[in-house]
């Protein structure tokens, strides 16, 4: 029998797919050794760790992993909250002093200062989304926070673009 | 603090929205949005400052991975999607906000890898069953679920494998190199992973038995081939090493290139510190 087209073997049902796939392999003296009954859309895989000698001078020493690994902060939002019992030890101050922490500091931004406030402040906006969950009073705060931080800009799409930038003006 | 991040539901940065901040301490802050985001985000704006120049990716894929849409930000500057377009439009689900230094080089891993390793695999799949289809894929992967610490930069290949009496099975392998800087600045790196994927079918499991050691012991080859291609490295020091997704980002970017739609297996860019 001729070999099937792939647009052929689509038509048929999954038991007809296994049977005729054994029949032909039978007809051309070929047995798996390793049947597996498939189901359309699945797949065999296989993933090995590569061996390389604990000798090789290819293989990191762990001081040179830390230092090449350790270089990332993660959030997964709602599958990894921050648990209720370690929040007053990572934060001791309440959303509501957050809040009005935030905008004292806020008010004193000046020149001078603005570096080493805008690293404060954004600090005790992360604490504060940390705190308490996503409010609206929290979302209007952002809002300040960026204005007040990045300055002020035109958010003017480049033509024919749905989107741009601008340098920040203090 | 370095990169200021913030994603929005709706377009021109209007409803809800979430905010990230990322120190100067760390290189890299990953997000997987949760139910408020996840498949939501129209709109994404980005500020880098205190020293760094910044890239922010919003993802399709929940590990890193798919279509994205990235904002390249000098220092003092603010960068924007005001609408990610209809292809990523409610469909991003993570991102990656990175820091960048100012002193850098950047290679893409492409150019440099995908030429000889598809030499080295037509030679060894020359008088087989398995043929190579398509082109070698490059692309970063951040911190797999196999592997969750490590950026690894993988090499994907599809591969058609032939049968006397039924359609062509699929295949794919893939690499997965480890790179990293040595305590005293240099940069190494070697094959760590070595994958094989056999689509459905009774002989699925003959097949990966077959192609499987063998993908193993070609890592063997691809290591050589890496080590010679480090080895053009090998006269400078770095002070730091790392991974973006896709092709190199012009940086300083000029106000034109504020960003980018692009997909995450289009490339891997490697950067060095000096």
């Amino acid at each position: 029998m001729a070999k099937l087209s792939r647009a052929e073997v689509e038509k048929l049902s999954r038991n007809e797919r296994i049977e005729m796939e054994l029949k032909l392999a039978a007809e051309h003296g070929m047995f798996p050794k390793n049947r597996m009954l498939l189901d359309k859309g699945s797949s065999a895989q296989m993933s090995s760790q590569v061996l390389i000698s604990a000798d090789s001078v290819l293989i990191p020493t762990h001081e040179e992993i830390r230092m090449n690994d350790l270089d990332y902060r993660m959030a997964v939002r709602d599958s990894n909250p921050v648990p209720d019992a370690l929040k007053p030890l990572l934060h001791r101050e309440s959303p509501k002093t957050l809040r009005d922490s935030i905008r004292r500091n806020l008010d004193s931004l000046n020149t001078a200062n603005r570096e080493l406030m805008m690293t404060k402040i954004l600090g005790q906006m992360r604490d504060l989304q940390i705190q308490s969950d996503a409010d609206q009073s929290n979302e209007d705060l952002q809002r300040i926070i960026a204005r007040a931080v990045f300055g002020t800009g035109e958010f003017k799409d480049i033509e024919g673009e749905p989107g741009g930038a601008f340098q920040n003006k203090k | 603090m370095a990169v200021y991040a913030e994603f929005f539901k709706h377009a021109n940065f209007s409803g809800y929205s979430e905010s990230f901040t990322l120190g100067n301490g760390s290189r890299y802050w990953w997000i997987k949005f949760g139910s408020k985001l996840r498949n939501e985000i129209t709109s994404m704006r980005a500020n880098a400052y205190s020293g760094f120049d910044g890239n922010v990716y919003g993802f399709t894929g929940n590990d890193f991975l798919g279509d994205y849409a990235s904002l390249n930000m000098s220092e003092g500057w603010t960068c924007w999607w005001s609408n990610v377009g209809s292809k990523l439009n409610d469909d991003i689900e993570s991102a990656l906000l990175i820091n960048r230094n100012k002193s850098e080089f950047a290679v893409e891993l492409k150019d440099q890898i995908a030429g000889v390793f598809k030499s080295k695999l037509d030679e060894k799949l020359a008088g087989t069953q398995a043929h190579r289809r398509g082109e070698p894929r490059v692309f970063s992967l951040f911190w797999p679920s196999f592997d969750p610490t490590k950026k690894l930069v993988r090499i994907e290949q599809d591969l058609r494998v032939e049968l006397d009496w039924w359609p062509d099975y699929d295949a794919t392998i893939r690499y997965d190199i480890y790179l990293y800087l040595s305590s005293d600045g240099k940069v190494k790196g070697y094959v760590k992973w070595a994958h094989t994927w056999v689509e459905g079918g009774i002989f699925s499991g003959d097949i990966l038995d077959e192609l499987h050691p063998k993908v193993v012991a070609g890592a063997a080859d691809l290591n050589s081939e890496l080590q010679n291609k480090l080895s053009l490295f090998s006269s400078f020091t770095f002070r730091s090493l790392y991974l973006l997704p896709g092709p190199q980002p012009p940086m300083p970017p000029p106000s034109s290139d504020f960003g980018r739609i692009g997909n995450a297996k289009d490339n891997s860019t490697l950067v060095l510190v000096f």
